[in-house]
């Protein structure tokens, strides 16, 4: 199991910024109740936030500030993804390099030649 | 099987937990399944079989050899409760402290491997994907590797074998779905085994422990559930460094391991329906070291050859083979070798079904060395 830092509304209810691997992962199942207790001590963002309060650079308000923004921009940017329209075919071979090398570029003329050649024998146009 | 208690209460759970990459219990509601599955039914090896899919063969071969051998373990991140693709299920129950997790550190898995296989224990370790295999990189390529080499056969790691699942599922993305065999396949020393379903997994399985190299054995992950063939319930094992000539023909060779032999097959129908073409499709098994041999001698037979992998195809285990039949049958060849692979990308999420070599592109790739 890992635990990863996302913050569910659950574990936010407790104070707590770490969770199961997935949200259909419940590794109750497979560990110590006190096995997960130990280890949710020692979230290091768990460590750096009473850190921060230690030292009075951070408090509960600024942090209930935080996560509701930081939880608004994701949703808005969730919002903005499920709305965008997915890549087209050619896209594969975009950002593998700052440009296209030669070699890559040869591959994405096959892949629309293959395309085409598909389309031929499968709907014989 | 034998399933322990925790076991069963926690399949359900677990499965959900891993739905995302764990193809559907059955072929038919298994999205994706970008190719057909041909059962191997010539099997050669006696005595009663039983209907296994592949993780059921892998954990059978599992509990056969742990109990043959005392000395074995086996260990892995979460293997304990069966492990994310259930091949370790019951063997914790069956054979206690044998059986361990570990933290998520495959540089420690494999580390902690070569250590125990050089003091004379069979290590089994699990990666859980082997696309995280490559923390570990440095201690198999730099460590198992060269153990019995720089020694002079004075200690050796042969006793270690690594087993991680690889390949296309049909929706794993960039961090389930790649094929590092490649990779594995530039260090001398090594072992890389790749079976292309249930009998074969059981049976090279053992050989792959049993040998005394280090060996990385790579499992198709989509095969675990949408492979089932009749498996032999004894303990058996098959010849490593062997490929198998898995359907004979006479007009072209056909190359592959893995899952990629399944989408050959189909080819291989295809090229006879449409073409006329009788293929010879091999199942390379083993990619290193590998079957030069069964190759060029087809392929001198032939007279034609594609070699097909899922990994991209600059430094593919198919420019090794193409180079070495452009060696060895060059006067035999009516074209040039073709390879049909993975493109020069990170293996895509969106764009999978366009990045597998499908049976289309290898169909093409058969006709245009046909007609060369």
């Amino acid at each position: 199991m890992t635990y990863s830092s996302s913050v569910s509304e659950a574990e936010r209810s407790d104070d707590s910024s770490v969770g199961h691997h997935s949200t259909s992962d419940d590794s109750t199942i497979y560990r110590d109740d006190a096995e997960i207790e130990k280890y949710q001590q020692l979230d290091p963002i768990r460590s750096l936030k009473s850190y921060l309060k230690q030292h009075k650079l951070w408090d509960e308000s600024q942090n209930e500030l935080f996560i509701k923004a930081t939880n608004k921009k994701i949703m808005e940017a969730i919002k903005v993804a499920e709305n965008d329209s997915l890549p087209g075919q050619d896209d594969i071979f975009n950002n593998v390099y700052s440009a296209i090398p030669f070699h890559i570029s040869k591959q994405q003329v096959g892949l629309q030649k293959y395309f085409k050649r598909r389309n031929q024998l499968v709907n014989g146009k | 099987m034998i399933l322990s208690k925790t076991n069963r209460i926690s399949l359900h759970k677990v499965s959900n937990f891993f739905r995302l990459i764990l193809p559907a219990e059955s072929q038919n509601i298994c999205r994706h399944v970008h190719f057909k599955y041909y059962p191997d039914t010539t099997s050669k090896i006696k005595g009663e079989t039983k209907e296994m899919n592949m993780f059921q063969a892998i954990n059978n071969a599992l509990h056969l050899y742990m109990e043959k051998d005392e000395t074995s373990i086996m260990f892995g991140e979460d293997v304990e409760f069966g492990g994310v693709f259930r091949c370790s299920m019951g063997l914790k129950d069956r054979f206690g402290s044998r059986i361990f997790n570990t933290p998520l550190c495959e540089q420690g898995i494999a580390g902690f491997g070569i250590g125990a296989a050089a003091n004379d224990v069979t290590a089994i370790a699990e990666i859980q994907f082997a696309d995280y295999i490559y923390p570990a990189f440095d201690q198999l390529v730099n460590e198992a590797a060269k153990y019995r080499y720089r020694s002079g056969d004075q200690f050796n790691c042969g006793k270690l074998t690594v087993r991680a699942p690889c390949g296309a599922v049909g929706h794993g993305g960039l961090y389930h779905s790649q094929s590092p065999e490649a990779f594995f396949a530039h260090a001398p020393g090594l072992r890389v085994v790749i079976p292309r379903g249930p009998i074969q997994a059981k049976g090279l399985l053992l050989s792959s422990i049993e040998v005394e190299d280090p060996t990385i054995f790579f499992e198709p992950k989509i095969l675990y559930r949408t492979a089932s063939e009749q498996v032999p319930v004894e303990y058996y094992k098959l010849p490593l460094e062997k490929a198998e000539i898995v359907r004979e023909g006479t007009d072209i060779t056909l190359i592959a391991w893995g899952t990629q032999v399944h989408v050959l097959l189909e080819v291989a129908d295809m090229a006879k329906e449409k073409l006329g073409v009788s293929c010879e499709v091999i199942d390379l098994r083993s990619i290193l070291p590998w079957d030069i041999e069964t190759i060029c001698k087809s392929v001198v037979k032939t007279g034609r050859a594609v070699v097909s992998h899922e990994a991209p195809l600059t430094q593919g285990f198919g420019a090794e083979i193409a180079a070495t039949i452009q060696e060895e049958c060059f006067l035999n060849l009516e074209a040039p070798v073709a390879r049909v692979t993975g493109w020069d990308t990170p293996f895509p999420y969106i764009h999978e079904k366009h990045y597998l070599p499908d049976k289309y592109r290898c169909f093409f790739a058969v006709e245009d060395t046909i007609k060369y």
